[in-house]
């Protein structure tokens, strides 16, 4: 069941395709209209901003309230489901990060950078979801820009091609970190249900 | 013969409201009007049915399993037409009814569409813009057309025009015509349950005054009518929540009332909510 | 089979549906082994709950007027003409009687009623 609420979901987010076309479209933009955009990090950005995209569409001031009562599910499905929708938005970045690094050639890139991403990703996510559970819809709308804008820039500053992304953590411990954290939040989410 | 759905010592406890040992069941086959004054638990009692709230005592089986542990398969059995529904406003009737398709065993895209045609909804409007009446038409609607056993509706003639609310009831009657199929009705608007509900129940401040046959309230009570010298003391005790007014009186009574020259009518359920309502102390 | 209801009526509705189909099998307008509509239909058509037309039809059983077949539906019963008879003698009596009762309330007395019985056998 959980499953069905995870394709539903992400049927959802799909049925607003200009703001994810858009959002994809972005950072490409940034990146050959804006002198000096941090090329080498490139793969970060489009991933951020996938995500970032994915997560405004979600704020359609609702809440909760649809997914649940007009579905029949139980809470936890519903939560369990919204998780897993949400972690397939962030695998699927990565995979388009990972190929537009693969197409220009990984060396004009910093090392690690996808992986790495894709561990900071799923972490952030999971506090975005777990966030959008509790708070009210405008509130977690704003955490969220908040928390990806934060994102964002950690990877604009980021030093140059050759490089290595975070050198001070390893990839192991980066995407292991993410996932731990993602499952985590996602047992806090089934713990503490929201209250409708 | 099975009930629908049986409660028992309903209990869940809010800041300021407190729903207390509520308990009441409903036969299969039958319609159930909820009535009360705003306020009394009518939505909260569907919603704990629906384990959209957690309750704190009590025990609710539908369709004889516990609602909380058979939640999913109770809700494909269960058509629920809620108080101003939420949707996802921003999508047409008919990508939201393609999201929740498929959750739905029983769907019957047939009798859908034949109830869009019916209450003439154009599938491709945005949720958003529709009226509050046509919401309610859209979730009657879905809640119609996946093999539902146990229709609840939440105030769902509120804000509608009467002439939609008149079809909603011939609408429910032939949802009745199959044996299986029961109906739990909130409403404050009662001259719909006057005529077709089956079962009335009762609550007030989060008690629940009384759950019977509809039919046996009527022999249970009576409107009293009388002149205000009528209106002897002894006669007064016997009356549930004067409504004396210069010219006359008019109270709810039980059968038992003699006296001369009062004039006797059957009360409609609005009668016995509104008197019973003021016996138990609300503006007195 | 037409019933007609009334809200301000006395009788309870199941006893007005009781009481017309009643009529309507004395007056001969339903014979033996026409068939009724189920209590849902009927429910449903003139727009009351189930229970009540469950009752009137009840009633009508228990006063044998109709016979109930299991998963088949409700029918007029064969009729016994004594006890037909006997059924419509009753009706007579009873609206005499409500028409005594009226009478008493007025003010009559034997003759004043007698006299009036005489004018309307008369038209």
């Amino acid at each position: 069941m959980a499953a069905k609420v995870m394709v539903k979901e992400l049927l959802l987010m799909a049925s607003d395709p200009k703001s994810t076309l858009l959002m994809l479209l972005m950072p490409f933009l940034f990146r050959f209209l804006l002198p000096g955009f941090n090329g080498p990090a490139f793969p970060a950005m489009l991933i951020a901003y996938l995500i970032l995209g994915v997560v405004s569409t979600r704020a359609d001031g609702m809440g909760i309230k649809p997914g649940l009562s007009q579905f029949p599910v139980r809470m936890r499905d519903h939560v369990l489901g919204v998780f897993l929708s949400q972690a397939a938005v962030v695998l699927l970045a990565a995979f388009l990060g990972w190929l537009y690094m693969l197409i220009l050639g990984p060396e004009q890139f910093m090392a690690g950078i996808v992986s790495k991403t894709l561990g900071l990703g799923l972490l952030l996510t999971g506090v975005m979801t777990a966030l959008g559970l509790w708070l009210r819809p405008q509130l977690s709308r704003a955490v969220n820009m908040v928390v990806v804008i934060l994102f964002l820039n950690l990877v604009i500053f980021a030093p140059a091609a050759g490089s290595v992304f975070l050198p001070r953590v390893s990839v192991p411990l980066t995407l292991g970190g993410g996932a731990l954290g993602f499952s985590l939040l996602l047992a806090l989410g089934l713990l503490y249900p929201p209250r409708l | 013969m099975e009930n629908i759905f049986d409660i028992q010592n309903l209990g869940k406890r809010f800041k300021s409201f407190q729903l207390q040992g509520l308990s009441f069941s409903l036969p299969r086959g039958y319609i159930m009007g909820l009535i009360g004054p705003n306020g009394s638990g009518k939505t909260t009692t569907l919603k704990l049915m629906m384990n959209l709230m957690h309750k704190d005592t009590g025990e609710i089986a539908v369709f004889g399993q516990d609602h909380v542990k058979f939640e999913r398969e109770i809700k494909q059995r269960v058509g629920i037409v809620y108080d101003e529904p939420v949707f996802y406003e921003q999508l047409s009737m008919r990508r939201m009814t393609g999201l929740i398709r498929p959750f739905y065993t029983r769907w019957n895209q047939a009798q859908y569409e034949g109830y869009l045609k019916r209450f003439d909804l154009d599938e491709t409007q945005k949720i958003k813009t529709l009226s509050k009446g046509m919401r309610a038409k859209y979730a009657l609607a879905l809640a119609l057309s996946h093999g539902a056993e146990l229709l609840i509706m939440d105030e769902p003639t509120s804000g509608l025009d009467p002439v939609f609310r008149r079809e909603m009831l011939d609408l429910l009657l032939e949802v009745m015509q199959r044996e299986e199929n029961s109906i739990l009705f909130s409403t404050h608007i009662t001259s719909d349950l006057d005529r077709v509900a089956d079962y009335i129940t009762f609550l007030d401040r989060g008690k629940l005054v009384f759950s019977q046959e509809k039919d046996s309230l009527y022999e249970q009570y009576r409107l009293v009518k009388g002149a205000p010298e009528q209106l002897t003391e002894s006669l007064r005790r016997e009356l549930l929540g004067v409504n004396v007014g210069e010219h006359g009186f008019e109270d709810l009574g039980g059968l038992d009332i003699r006296g001369e020259g009062l004039l006797m009518e059957k009360p409609t359920i609005e009668d016995i909510m509104f008197y019973l309502t003021r016996e138990n102390g609300h503006g007195r | 089979m037409r019933i007609v209801l009334s809200n301000d009526s006395r009788q309870a509705i199941w006893e007005q549906i009781a009481q017309q189909i009643k009529d309507a099998i004395m007056k001969g307008e339903l014979s033996a082994g026409d068939s009724l509509p189920s209590i849902r239909a009927l429910a449903r058509e003139l727009r009351i709950s189930v229970i009540t037309t469950k009752k009137a039809y009840d009633e009508l059983e228990k006063e044998r007027f109709v016979d109930s077949v299991q998963g088949k539906g409700s029918f007029v019963a064969a009729q016994d003409s004594a006890l037909m008879q006997e059924k419509r003698l009753k009706v007579i009596e009873d609206r005499l009687g409500e028409a005594l009762m009226e009478a008493r309330m007025l003010g009559l007395d034997y003759g004043q009623l007698e006299q009036m019985l005489r004018i309307l056998w008369e038209e």
